[in-house]
């Protein structure tokens, strides 16, 4: 469905992607909340720690839900319309956030990234074009390998690229000024969920006081946090780790979870398209951003899904 | 004139042949055995012939460090004794070295294990033999440990680990290196290997001990790490340097299709790929040697105790006319 190495803004693309096609193909509205529910509940299966899809899925189906007493005509002009405005204003958010994050990069910077995110390829490459960054460091980002593309996406923007293994971080940190990664999710209490060796990072890093700052839209931030909701972590399989099945004893358990916490205490910005806050500022921010979207915070993504799949039996 | 098996054994250790640190210091003091008995000349003629061997022997893997200890521990004692006894010295200091080179793997074993209390959970990273043989050690003396073990990229030498403790029964969880700090809270001990320690405390080892040294520090775990006398480098008291070897750029990419390592060829990524790093000795719980369970601010006296404070200098002088 997605490929392994996507961000999680480009992930939630796909999905609205899909979405949108998926929609265009049905011919009542009992179809419409079978394809909505089933579609949501594969995505959120496959990357249930992206705060954006959840968010995302969230919108759609509230909004689908209210729908209930339209006409399905109109029901899917205004779903798919609702589509096109959260593309629009993802993609909006992401440049506006690359270009406030882009100013808060130092002159002269040797910057370290792991795995790969959108938003940071893109502030890494406005940084470059006024001249800022004379080298980049990107971790392979075991297991998957993201960082190899975040590489090959940063050399061919012409910016210094080096690639390290992930246990290479702390031994080059000396040459590092500033380390930046996105966000899978932002919790309530300014947390970070991210790809696993982030908070190893975030450890080195506090601990030779290097700064690190995460990019990470508003949308990006789990509003379900706030009530108590915890963040399931997907594994990754044996096949992408190539662990030879020569070595699967009966007493062998490999593990390999796709997405670590980083404490907030490492972390010493958050830059979102609103602007700079320090993860103690985070709650502030989901309160804002729900003004007057009471169902967007009560309901869980559970109950969402749930409901949906209600609706299209 | 030095004799043919002296320069088959200093052969094997430069084309890697003989590998590992044990086993490269015990072939280096047999070759100076060899050298030493078939020795024919005249007394006075010894000590210079010995240096000759000592050097040739140095210049196969200039930055190994149980190489020269080994060849400092016996041409110490041979320079220092008198012209009539040298040859003596040089056999009877061999045998020596090479007796506690066995007998320091048995100590290490014994002090190890004990450190490991039943159920515990010990973490390590890389593969090393002196670790492997605590933790079956313990298991052995029917302690109910389990292991937590990276793959350890980019040659997954993790996976020799993982086959050497589950094949006897180990419950083994082999984890990624992006993953140490996520596990860590599940270990109660963690225990790596060495591969040299500087007279400062420092820690040379397999890159990434360093992160899981910070990661058990900041969760309050202690950290091991076990190493034989012969991995203190006496040229470090000198202030000699630890260069860190950097490997090649396949070791990295062979993992990925080849299509892959190709655009990152063509787009000009450079590919940096350290061998070790370096461990503080603030993050060291302590050293597992063979003289006991030693804090790392103390490396200094095994180096007096093995090899004396002078070691050193002999060692970087010979080092410098290399270069």
């Amino acid at each position: 469905m997605t490929a392994q190495w996507t961000g999680a803004t480009e992930a939630a693309m796909v999905f609205l992607d899909y979405m949108k096609k998926s929609l265009s193909q049905t011919k009542s509205m009992k179809e419409l909340y079978a394809n909505l529910a089933s579609l949501a509940r594969r995505f959120y299966e496959e990357r249930p720690t992206s705060a954006l899809l959840v968010n995302t899925i969230k919108k759609l189906a509230i909004r689908a839900l209210e729908l209930r007493d339209r006409s399905f005509d109109e029901a899917l002009h205004d779903l798919l319309k609702l589509i096109d405005e959260e593309v629009d204003y993802s993609r909006r958010s992401v440049d506006e956030l690359a270009q406030l994050a882009s100013r808060r990069i130092p002159d002269d910077s040797v910057v370290l990234t792991h795995s790969y995110s959108t938003t940071v390829i893109k502030t890494l490459s406005l940084a470059h074009e006024k001249g800022k960054i004379k080298q980049v460091f990107v971790t392979e980002s075991r297991p998957g390998g993201e960082g190899l593309h975040t590489a090959m996406a940063l050399s061919e923007r012409g910016l210094k690229t080096t690639l390290i293994t992930d246990s290479a971080v702390n031994y080059f940190l000396d040459k590092v000024s500033l380390v930046v990664v996105g966000a899978e999710a932002i919790t309530a209490n300014g947390a970070l969920v991210n790809k696993i060796g982030t908070s190893m990072i975030a450890l080195a890093s506090y601990h030779r006081r290097k700064r690190m700052i995460v990019l990470a839209g508003t949308y990006k931030f789990s509003f379900e946090t706030v009530y108590g909701e915890l963040i399931r972590i997907p594994e990754a399989s044996l096949d992408l780790l190539g662990f030879p099945k020569d070595l699967l004893y009966p007493n062998v358990l490999v593990k390999a979870p796709l997405m670590d916490v980083t404490r907030p205490q490492y972390i010493d910005a958050i830059i979102t398209e609103k602007g700079v806050t320090s993860p103690a500022g985070v709650p502030l921010i989901i309160w804002e951003s729900l003004s007057g979207r009471e169902e967007l915070r009560t309901m869980s993504i559970h109950q969402v899904l749930s409901l949906l799949e209600e609706k299209a039996r | 004139m030095i004799p043919k098996e002296v320069l088959e054994i200093a052969d094997g250790i430069k084309t890697m042949r003989i590998r590992g640190a044990s086993l490269i210091a015990k072939s280096a003091a047999q070759a100076l055995r060899i050298a030493a008995e078939r020795y024919s000349g005249d007394a006075s003629g010894f000590k210079p012939y010995i240096t000759k061997v000592a050097n040739l022997l140095l210049q196969t893997r200039p930055t190994a460090v149980s190489l020269p200890n080994a060849v400092y521990y016996v041409l110490n004692r041979t320079l220092s004794s008198s012209v009539s006894e040298a040859r003596e010295t040089a056999i009877r200091s061999s045998d020596e070295f090479i007796r506690m080179v066995d007998e320091s793997h048995r100590r290490i074993m014994e002090y190890g294990s004990k450190l490991i209390q039943d159920e515990y959970v010990v973490f390590t990273h890389c593969h090393s033999t002196a670790v492997v043989d605590i933790i079956l050690q313990a298991f052995r003396e029917g302690k109910r440990v389990e292991v937590i073990n990276t793959e350890t990229r980019p040659l997954f030498q993790g996976r020799i680990t993982l086959r050497e403790i589950a094949k006897n029964g180990v419950k083994v969880t082999h984890v990624p290196d992006s993953a140490v700090r996520h596990f860590i809270k599940n270990a109660n001990i963690v225990i790596v290997g060495a591969d040299t320690i500087t007279s400062d405390g420092y820690l040379v080892n397999k890159v990434g001990t360093s992160h899981l040294a910070l990661a058990a520090w900041e969760a309050g775990i202690p950290f091991y790490s076990a190493a034989e006398f012969i991995k203190f480098s006496p040229a470090s008291l000198e202030g000699g340097e630890v260069v860190i070897e950097f490997r090649s750029a396949s070791e990295v990419l062979d993992i990925y299709p080849g299509g892959l390592a190709d655009e990152l060829r063509r787009l000009g990524v450079e590919v940096l790929n350290p061998a070790f790093d370096f461990t503080p000795p603030e993050l060291i719980t302590a050293f597992i040697t063979n003289l006991g369970i030693i804090p790392p601010q103390l490396s200094v006296l095994i180096i007096k105790e093995m090899f004396g404070f002078s070691a050193g200098r002999i060692q970087l002088t010979v080092l410098e006319e290399l270069v």
